[in-house]
């Protein structure tokens, strides 16, 4: 039995996903954020952390197309890479309360349901698993930033 | 990279960098007569015997019909040496950009076909919107630019 820590992050919506407990660098709450004109609706802010410039993506709003409010709302900034090696990169994730940290084993993987299946975010879904009765998608962060994803969830 | 001096447009809480080489002319916005055969301008600064469509761009760098009070000076823009557009604006400046390090390319994620930013700078805790006057023109003149 395969047992890994992750982090849970609540999007809003009823959208819950985790993240690798590498990958999560920092969890705030009402941050100040800067507009950037002319970018996706559900990426169109970013934030200054630790003087890096950091995306802001709201992942509710990509998978169900609607945006939520845009003032005071709380971030979890996450690391990646694009490919091993390569310098670490950040995005930041809305969330709608504090990031809850957990232990999954490989017996609570599951299929994706069909609800999750039909939204964008099921294509850089790298597993599936069902915590406290929900299903929960591990997401692939440096898919979901490539411009390949990007191309894809501005023609859906 | 040698040292580079763009241009700082400051409106509605946006501070947007264009290369300074672009700059034409900077007028008062009385200078602006409003009319203008540009579809989203509010009209075309006349000076020196050019012009330039106005723009007066809100803070999501949607064109606005009407001037914002608070808007007072109106930066003329060209392109290859041909009058491309003018902004209006609150602030007009110079920002040195003394490596190419400290601009930060707008991520993938937040590029589309219809963004006219190129890359990010922060500088005096102020975040900066670096564009080119392509892509400016493209953004707001989609026509001319092709």
């Amino acid at each position: 039995m395969n047992i890994s820590e992750a982090w849970l992050l609540d999007c809003g919506n009823s959208l819950t996903i985790a993240v690798g407990d590498h990958e999560m660098a920092e969890y705030h709450q009402q941050r100040s954020y800067h507009s950037v004109p002319g970018s996706p609706g559900y990426c169109s802010n970013v934030l200054v952390w630790q003087n890096n410039i950091v995306p802001v993506m709201d992942l509710s709003a990509l998978q169900y197309g609607a945006g939520g409010e845009l003032e005071n709302f709380s971030v979890c900034v996450l690391n990646y890479q694009e490919t091993p090696k390569t310098p670490l990169q950040h995005l930041a994730l809305r969330v709608v309360r504090a990031p809850q940290k957990i232990r999954v084993d490989d017996e609570h993987a599951c299929e994706i349901p069909d609800n999750l299946q039909s939204g964008i975010l099921s294509q850089v879904c790298l597993a599936c698993f069902n915590y406290d009765g929900l299903p929960v998608m591990v997401l692939d962060i440096a898919q979901l930033c490539s411009a390949e994803f990007r191309d894809l969830a501005n023609a859906a | 990279m040698a040292e580079q001096n763009l241009a700082l447009i400051s409106f509605d809480g946006v501070h947007l960098l264009l290369p300074q080489g672009g700059v034409a002319t900077i007028e008062t916005v009385s200078r602006v007569e409003r009319e203008s055969s540009e579809s989203g301008a509010i009209g075309t600064l006349k000076a020196g015997g050019g012009e330039w469509p106005a723009y007066a761009l809100a803070s999501d760098f949607t064109p606005q019909t009407e001037c914002p009070p608070s808007y007072k000076y109106c930066v003329a823009i060209n392109r290859n040496n041909q009058a491309a557009f003018s902004l209006v604006c609150e602030q007009v400046g110079t920002v040195s950009v003394v490596s190419e390090d400290e601009l930060k390319p707008l991520q993938a994620c937040m590029r589309t076909n219809r963004n006219p930013i190129e890359s990010l700078l922060l500088k005096d805790d102020k975040l900066m919107l670096v564009s080119d006057i392509e892509a400016m023109q493209h953004y707001l003149l989609p026509e001319a630019a092709a």
